[in-house]
């Protein structure tokens, strides 16, 4: 408790940029942050540099809408992010800082017969990888989220939902400053306002980095830039099957507590729950175009809004207070594209989408592991990005048709 | 009573009172003041309580920039009632207290809490034990927010959704937008002005002076055509000049080929000790109490400005009788103590240099900010003007331009460092989250020491007023703490809205587009249940049960609209030749008069679509495709072909045709009741497709068999659908004709083991692996669209299969229900059903090709234990087909 | 093509004791608003609704989904006669509409070209009146008429023949953008009106 009267040091400045390291990160965001935490913690590396391009959290980490979850369809991806949630379980005692993890339970409601049995299935596979999830009813939904409307005078009734109790929203900028604290305690050095330019490539083999502040050599560098993965990683000249979209979202003004769920509705595509703040944070589905502009749109707001108000009409007069974007990889699949590349010594962390912040404990552990020892962690095998050489695509789009 | 005798040029009517209740009480008014100025000249100062230390807040802007006056108006919370006109009969109650409004409990923490909760304090608290982190949640989420959301609230009010285009919008109606209008429109263009105050006027509203040269300006832009529209909130500038306008209950959806930007200014407060207390308040505030709503603000005041809006204000408020103790120049001097004493939070004496003067009033004036926040959002850059402290925008998009005060011509140079003396610790930088220099300096010094870090840190410019009272102060508070020039900072990045907005009015209409058959109230006629098939409306069943329903077909005759289904034509000499391409099976051998059935897939070999290619005659194909995917093919169809500008046309006839499935053994005595056409075996044989005349309306009969049965899918324009289904009941009706739905046509397709796309397959599914490699026609002499994915997936082994399956102990799995092998997934269950007529649940499933054996035995997981099936290929009802072909 | 002639609604004919009269898809919503139809060229039209003269005064909305519609590839040339509209969509197509009982003479000016008979496609809602203009903006952004392109979120054609407004949709929304523009009509005192009505009403 003494803590909070005395001012921390908990972000440090680092010296100068030296001229190596033994490993290279590229993007301060939540995985770059995460990995170089778990290099340290559970390799004792730290001789380590991440290089970000602004400020830390300021892409992906910074602009999502905080679910954290692991009710996905593929075995492979719910594997995956239930490691995940266990981590951000422990993640605020760990750090000593607080994440702010809110977990009250997760609602995929279904409108239809058909989303019904992707609901269904996504339950079977969790239920099979001891994952907390079920489908319940339309009145099971009522009496857990009383405040929702499930009435038939909408154009799409609910029919039932699949409930995640271990669903739940967690304070963003936090899980960032929480690695970045830990990670500055054990040496490791955050630059920030530093671009990478290049790479330095020869005999198949990356060697370093090229900077606005001069040129890093390194034993490994990982690319952990999100909406700018496909960019970085052709400066290195490595071909990624990733396009990116833009993904909108907005706040309100604050009230007083509400809504403690998440809820999404797989049929209006958006997705409602509310800040510890009291503000209600709504998200859609990404654009459906590439784009790397940072111009929200008018209609992302009319669509979301008109169905936020046929789950929530109480919502009517609360005012939307910001509305911004943030840039999505999207890999053919939707899952994520970890581990080696064919350049030896380049490493790429990409193909989030719209559900990388939920991953970055789990990513930053397995990449830590694969980099520390050189070998594809088992968990994180079925995302090589070799996979679109062997058709052997772990397909979380499939019937659902949406990303989630 | 702060009410002053009538003054020439005031806003109210007082010939119209207005009567209002205030935390139950009455409150009178008049037409023409708003909530905030009614409350005022009754006497109320405390309007609202600060989010975190709860302390009494009043009227500090009355434009509506501040988070000041915010209350709850009709169970609508943080309204913000400086702004918001009377209307009778209006219940206003205050918000975020424990207590009352002027005896907040929660006001401790102001007293006590100060210390003990420095930016990011809850980061660094409750973070153990993990068990009690719940309870302390809900302490900080009952603390958070400002009002209380009405739970039973839903919309009342009728919201309108309206298109507009304008050659030129300009958004801001005072002096300098008014005067570009009339610029505009003497050179012949059509303008529309939208301002946001009651009339158009902007400063000049509040000025006795200007209230004239408003009056005139309005006179000469109504002379020049020009549309003004007041009040109106222009929310954002979007691409390709697009802006919607908030116009009460209207949403006016603007575009502009030029918009100019007059917004005008924001004026700012100055930071120094006490800056809070009520009775502090801007120049802007001042004025409008006095000019618009005749009301005296106070007793004694002290003006402290950095500019002539101060000094403006000073003279208005001495016409109403208010001391004027004492003017601070800041031009001229700069004090370097100020600080402003309360008692109970309100002002009652100001201190200069330790002088103390009595009070009960300050105006207090920064430099007003060039009001970018439209422009910085639509992407401009704002750029800080040392010479005369202001930001200014620059780098403007395409066709918008900035005129006035908002482009930084705001007069004389201000005092660029009007930020004051940071001792003593309520001095605020941003009062909607109570945040001081200190808890910037702090941040900082915790290492959050970039702009962007050390506002998401303390939160500052994240309150209600979304930095327009702060962000100034804030980036000058951090230059001053690090040492650097304001101009290195930089500002964070601007977002719409311009001004919190509703969700209800950008919400528009909640209706969604349905599609509907011809045949659509027939079903309702008939008592049908109704469902959503993508967009569609479809009949899911049309009694209680889907069992009896299906049976019919067995052993009567059904009827199933299905008009929903994708219908193209294809014509041309190619015709042929371009089906071959893009399906993965032959078409140009079908004979004329014969139809057989297709699969589309993709590049990447992924099935995409099915359904069935009629061939009408030599250059004229007739493709059905499933009822979800008809867009989506037409559009693949035009795509590939203008890759390969083959001589063919297509067209979508989806909608201009209906189509209705007769099916069971009575269909044909149906059919020649109504048709004198030849429908017997020889005449219509299995895979025919004939030109019929059906109750007098020509149709294309389609001997296909989705549903296992002797049938005639009858596809005919639309209008004559009603018709014809009318004529098939009536007729059939000694047969035992029936409507069937979806339901029992899933049954019915089940037990002929007939795959649906998308729910049989999904996005990764291919021919092989569908159990359908007899399409796979890898001897045609053009690449089919496909081929060779497809054929990576024969050479690299199959790994899954979609077979067929029953349940020997009748459990019943669900769809989407895991085949288990060594206890992990391993396929699922993609339909499954009860039979009626086999007297068995069926279904479909993946399982691992090694499990593919007719007679295999694989375990689904049913309510959380495994639960054997037995795998069977072929069909499972009338395996030859006989039935179908009889 | 003789091939397509089931495509016409118009082909349907007298046969076996069945006397076929073809229906809007709209038939159902004109009903329920009380409407009187009458048999007109093999189509059942709405003719009269009760209230009409007053829902005229603001807006006039009706049903002419009966009309003959061809679409006719190429575009050119355009047809030039009387109570035929065409709209071109791009150069290579274009609709044409007219009165049922013309269609056998349009359908032979047309001569040889790609021409097919998409009469049972679409839904036409008119609309005339002080207010129909304040309707159509509430329902879409185009202006520029004849247009094409997104109306109240499904894709159709605003066309402008006469004093009046036409909207084209296909038929199996039009039920839907019916519902939309009779709120839109209802909102300012104006309502649903008969075909009659609105050629007296609306037209030039």
């Amino acid at each position: 408790m003494k803590d909070i009267f005395r001012k921390q040091k908990i972000l440090k400045a680092p010296g100068r940029l030296k001229r190596h390291y033994d490993v290279v990160i590229v993007g301060g965001g939540s995985h770059g942050l995460a990995t170089a935490y778990y290099l340290a913690k559970h390799h004792g590396i730290t001789d380590v540099a991440i290089l970000e391009q602004s400020y830390i959290g300021s892409g992906g980490a910074g602009r999502n809408t905080t679910i954290i979850r692991s009710n996905y369809r593929t075995p492979e991806g719910a594997a995956f992010y239930k490691e995940s949630v266990a981590l951000y379980e422990r993640l605020s005692a760990e750090l000593d800082f607080n994440l702010m993890f809110s977990q009250h339970g997760h609602f995929t409601l279904a409108h239809s017969d058909r989303s019904l049995v992707v609901q269904n299935e996504r339950a079977e596979v969790n239920k099979l990888l001891g994952i907390n999830s079920r489908v319940i009813d339309r009145d099971e939904v009522k009496r857990l989220c009383p405040q929702i409307h499930v009435g038939d005078d909408v154009t799409w009734p609910i029919q039932g939902a699949l409930y995640h109790p271990p669903g739940g929203i967690i304070r963003h900028d936090a899980v960032v400053w929480g690695f970045a604290k830990q990670v500055c305690r054990s040496g490791i050095e955050i630059h920030q306002g530093i671009e990478v330019t290049g790479f330095d490539v020869r005999d198949g083999r990356c060697h370093g980095v090229r900077t606005t502040q001069g040129n890093v050599s390194a034993g490994v560098v990982l690319s952990a830039t999100a909406g700018w993965s496909s960019p970085v990683a052709k400066l290195a000249g490595v071909e990624l099957p990733i396009t990116t979209s833009i993904l909108q979202a907005f706040v309100t003004e604050p009230v007083k507590p509400f809504l403690d769920k998440i809820i999404v509705s797989a049929q209006m595509h958006i997705y409602v729950s509310q800040t510890d703040r009291g503000e209600f944070l709504i998200g859609a589905e990404v654009e459906p175009y590439p784009t790397y502009s940072n111009k929200g749109t008018f209609p992302f707001i009319e669509y979301s809004t008109r169905h936020v108000l046929e789950l929530f009409p109480q919502l009517h007069s609360t005012r939307i207070l910001r509305h911004w974007t943030g840039l999505c990889d999207m890999s053919p699949d939707y899952s994520p594209i970890m581990g080696l590349t064919e350049l030896d010594g380049f490493l790429v962390d990409c193909g989030w989408g719209t559900y990388g912040f939920k991953a970055a404990p789990i990513t930053g552990v397995t990449l830590a592991e694969l980099i520390a020892t050189g070998k594809t962690p088992a968990l994180i095998e079925p995302f090589k990005l070799e996979r679109f050489y062997t058709d052997t695509l772990v397909s979380e789009l499939a019937a659902a048709a949406v990303s989630h | 009573m702060s009410r002053l005798e009538a003054r020439d040029g005031e806003r109210i009517d007082r010939s119209q009172p207005v009567s209002f209740t205030f935390q139950g009480a009455a409150v009178e008014a008049f037409e023409g003041d708003t909530i905030g100025s009614a409350l005022y000249a009754a006497g109320r100062r405390t309007f609202s309580r600060s989010f975190k230390y709860h302390r009494p807040r009043g009227l500090q802007c009355c434009i509506g920039h501040c988070a000041n006056c915010q209350m709850n108006v009709n169970g609508t919370p943080n309204v913000r009632v400086c702004a918001t006109p009377v209307s009778s009969g209006d219940i206003v109650k205050g918000q975020n207290f424990v207590g009352s409004l002027d005896f907040d409990l929660m006001q401790a923490t102001d007293k006590f809490a100060g210390p003990f909760t420095p930016p990011g304090f809850y980061y660094k608290t409750f973070i153990r034990p993990r068990k009690l982190w719940p309870l302390y949640e809900k302490f900080l989420r009952n603390a958070a927010g400002l009002g209380v959301l009405d739970r039973k609230g839903k919309r009342e009010a009728r919201v309108d959704v309206e298109n507009r285009h304008v050659e030129v919008l300009v958004i801001g109606g005072g002096r300098s937008g008014l005067e570009a209008a009339i610029t505009h429109a003497a050179e012949g263009r059509q303008v529309t002005v939208v301002d946001e105050g009651p009339e158009a006027g902007g400063a000049l509203l509040s000025d006795p002076a200007g209230k004239g040269v408003a009056a005139d300006l309005r006179a000469r832009a109504q002379a020049a055509g020009v549309e003004v529209i007041a009040p109106a909130i222009a929310i954002g500038i979007f691409e390709y000049g697009f802006v919607p306008v908030a116009v009460g209950n209207l949403l006016l959806k603007f575009r502009a080929e030029r918009i100019v930007v007059a917004a005008g200014v924001i004026e700012q407060p100055l930071v120094f000790p006490g800056n809070d207390l009520i009775g502090v308040m801007l120049p802007e505030a001042a004025k409008r109490l006095v000019e618009w709503w005749s009301i005296k603000p106070g007793e004694r005041a002290v003006v402290i400005t950095a500019d002539d809006r101060g000094l403006e204000a000073a003279a208005s408020l001495r016409t109403a009788g208010v001391l004027v103790a004492l003017v601070i120049d800041l031009r001229v001097e700069q004090p370097p103590n100020i600080e402003a004493r309360g008692r109970r939070g309100r002002l009652h004496a100001v201190s200069v240099n330790g002088e103390t003067v009595k009070a009960d009033l300050l105006v207090m004036s920064g430099s007003p900010q060039p009001n970018a926040k439209l422009l910085a959002q639509a992407g401009a850059r704002v750029v800080y003007d040392a010479s005369r402290g202001i930001f200014v925008p620059e780098s403007l998009p395409e066709n918008v331009e900035v005129v006035g005060s908002a482009a930084g011509d705001v007069g004389a140079p201000a005092v660029p460092a009007a930020v004051l003396g940071h001792q003593g610790d309520k001095c605020f930088v941003c009062f909607c989250e109570d945040q001081t220099p200190k808890d910037l300096a702090y941040a900082i010094a915790e290492g959050f020491d970039s702009i962007e870090l050390s506002k998401r840190y303390t939160t500052v410019t994240m309150g209600p007023c979304q930095g327009r009272l702060c962000s100034t102060n804030a980036i000058r508070s951090y230059a001053k703490t690090k040492g650097v020039d304001e101009n290195t900072i930089g500002t964070t990045t601007a977002r719409p809205p311009y001004t919190p907005v509703p969700m209800g009015l950008v919400a528009g209409y909640p209706q969604e587009p349905a599609r509907r058959t011809s045949l659509h109230h027939r079903h309702r006629d008939l008592g049908a249940r109704i469902m959503w098939t993508g967009a569609w409306r479809r009949p899911h069943s049309y009694g209680a049960d889907a069992g009896v329903e299906a049976q019919n077909v067995h052993e009567k005759v059904g009827l199933i609209d299905v008009s929903t289904l994708g219908k193209i034509l294809v014509t041309g000499p190619d015709a042929g030749a371009f089906l071959d391409r893009v399906y993965p099976n032959r078409f140009s051998d079908l004979k004329v008069g014969r139809v057989r059935y297709g699969v589309i897939t993709g590049d990447a070999g992924r099935i995409i679509d099915d359904g069935t290619v009629g061939r009408l005659d030599d250059e004229t194909f007739y493709v059905t495709t499933s009822s979800t995917g008809a867009d989506g093919i037409y559009q693949w169809f035009g795509w590939w072909n203008a890759v390969w500008f083959m001589d063919v046309q297509f067209a979508n006839l989806t909608g201009a045709l209906a189509a209705i499935n007769v099916a069971g053994p009575a269909s044909r005595e149906l059919m020649t009741r109504l048709s004198d056409d030849d429908f017997s075996n020889e005449a219509i044989a299995y895979l025919d497709a004939r030109a019929v005349t059906v109750a007098g309306v020509p149709a294309l009969a389609l001997r296909i068999g989705f549903v296992g049965e002797l049938g005639y899918e009858l596809h005919l324009a639309s209008p004559q659908a009603v018709h014809v289904w009318d004529a098939l009941l009536k007729h059939g009706a000694d047969l035992g004709v029936a409507p069937f739905g979806l339901e029992p046509q899933r049954i019915l397709r089940l037990e002929k083991g007939h795959v649906i796309i998308g729910q049989d397959t999904d996005s990764e599914s291919n021919l092989h692996e569908a159990a359908m490699p007899w399409l796979v026609k890898n001897d045609k002499e053009f690449e089919w669209v496909g081929k060779w994915a497809t054929q990576q997936v024969a050479d690299r082994g199959l790994r899954n299969m979609l077979v067929g399956f029953e349940s020997p102990s009748g459990a019943m799995p669900v769809e989407g229900g895991q085949v288990v092998v060594a206890g992990r997934s391993a396929g699922r269950i993609t339909s499954v059903r009860h039979s009626r007529e086999l007297d068995k649940v069926i279904g479909l499933a993946v399982v691992p090709v090694a499990l593919a054996v007719d007679g295999g035995r694989f375990d689904v997981q049913v309510d959380g234990r495994a639960v054997g099936m037995i795998v069977r290929l072929g069909h499972f009802y009338d395996p030859e087909g006989a039935r179908l072909r009889s | 093509m003789s091939a397509l002639a089931f495509l016409s609604p118009g082909a349907a004919h007298d046969a076996k004791g069945f006397h076929p009269v073809a229906r809007s898809p709209l038939d159902r919503r004109l009903r329920d608003a009380g409407a009187s139809f009458e048999e007109r060229d093999g189509w059942l039209v709405p003719v009269s609704v009760p209230g009409e003269a007053a829902h005229l005064a603001t807006v006039g909305v009706t049903d002419l989904s009966h009309l003959s519609v061809f679409e006719v590839r190429p575009a050119e040339p355009t047809l030039e006669l009387d109570g035929v509209i065409t709209h071109r969509l791009s150069a290579r197509r274009a609709l044409v509409f007219c009165p049922p009982a013309r269609a056998a003479a349009v359908r032979e000016a047309l001569g040889d070209r790609f021409v097919l008979d998409l009469s049972g496609a679409f839904a036409i809602i008119a609309f005339a009146g002080p207010e129909a203009e304040t309707v159509l903006r509430r329902i879409t952004h185009l202006h520029h008429l004849p247009a094409s392109g997104e109306i109240a979120h499904i894709n159709g054609h605003v066309l402008a023949p006469g004093g009046t407004t036409w909207v084209v949709c296909p038929q199996e929304s039009g039920h839907y953008l019916w519902e939309v523009i009779l709120d839109r009509a209802s909102a300012l005192g104006g309502g649903p009106v008969g075909v009659d009505a609105l050629a007296r009403g609306g037209s030039a």
